[in-house]
């Protein structure tokens, strides 16, 4: 019989009995995954993350007058 | 161990300022063949914002390109964790998401990347590790 390993998954223990796939040291699709995502949703017509540190930011204020909770 | 916040995976995808350092990290665990994490309540505001920004078809999409076993999502909730974030909203003026990713970062004894460098106070005063990409 000839067997070959195609790939290898690896897990992390997050806590005690609780795993996570963290890994797979196969060399596929996923080989380039971080760079091709990279600013794959370029968009120029508004600043995503300053909305969202604003929206973090009334979010404590309507906390504050009891809106939310 | 590294936690992105929301902002920091959003600079990423967006390519708005400090998106250079997530893209080496990344690529770095990667090459590592480990995983970079992020809590689910952050993960939320990520795709809340996305679907703001792109509508719900493109969103769709996102969400599928971050499906990678070196993008782990974490959805744990347990006491320890809970009272941190408890801890972190009784003192510090943050969000329930700013609190639960520092309080889950504290709780991995990890590092913290992010674009909210309000938070780097708060960091520095519960001792928790923090990485800005700006």
């Amino acid at each position: 019989m000839n067997l070959k390993v195609k790939a290898k998954i690896l897990f992390l223990e997050i806590r005690p009995g609780e795993f996570q796939l963290v890994a797979e040291n196969q060399k596929n699709s996923q080989t380039d995954w971080a760079k091709n995502l990279a600013g794959k949703y370029r968009d120029d017509s508004i600043d995503a993350v300053q909305s969202l540190l604003d929206d973090r930011k009334e979010d404590l204020i309507l906390e504050q007058h009891g809106h939310i909770q | 161990m590294n936690l992105l916040d929301a902002s920091a995976l959003l600079a990423f995808l967006k390519k708005e300022k400090g998106w250079e350092n997530i893209e080496k990290l990344l690529s770095s665990s990667q090459k590592n063949g480990t995983s970079v994490f992020i809590h689910a309540l952050n993960f939320v505001e990520l795709i809340y914002k996305c679907e703001q920004i792109f509508g719900p078809k493109k969103t769709h999409q996102i969400i599928a390109d971050l499906q990678s076993p070196f993008l782990g999502i974490i959805n744990y909730l347990d006491t320890d964790l809970t009272l941190f974030v408890a801890h972190l909203k009784a003192n510090y003026h943050l969000s329930l998401a700013e609190a639960v990713g520092l309080a889950h970062t504290k709780i991995m004894n990890a590092t913290f990347w992010t674009a909210d460098n309000a938070l780097e106070d708060i960091a520095k005063k519960e001792k928790i590790s923090f990485q800005s990409i700006r």
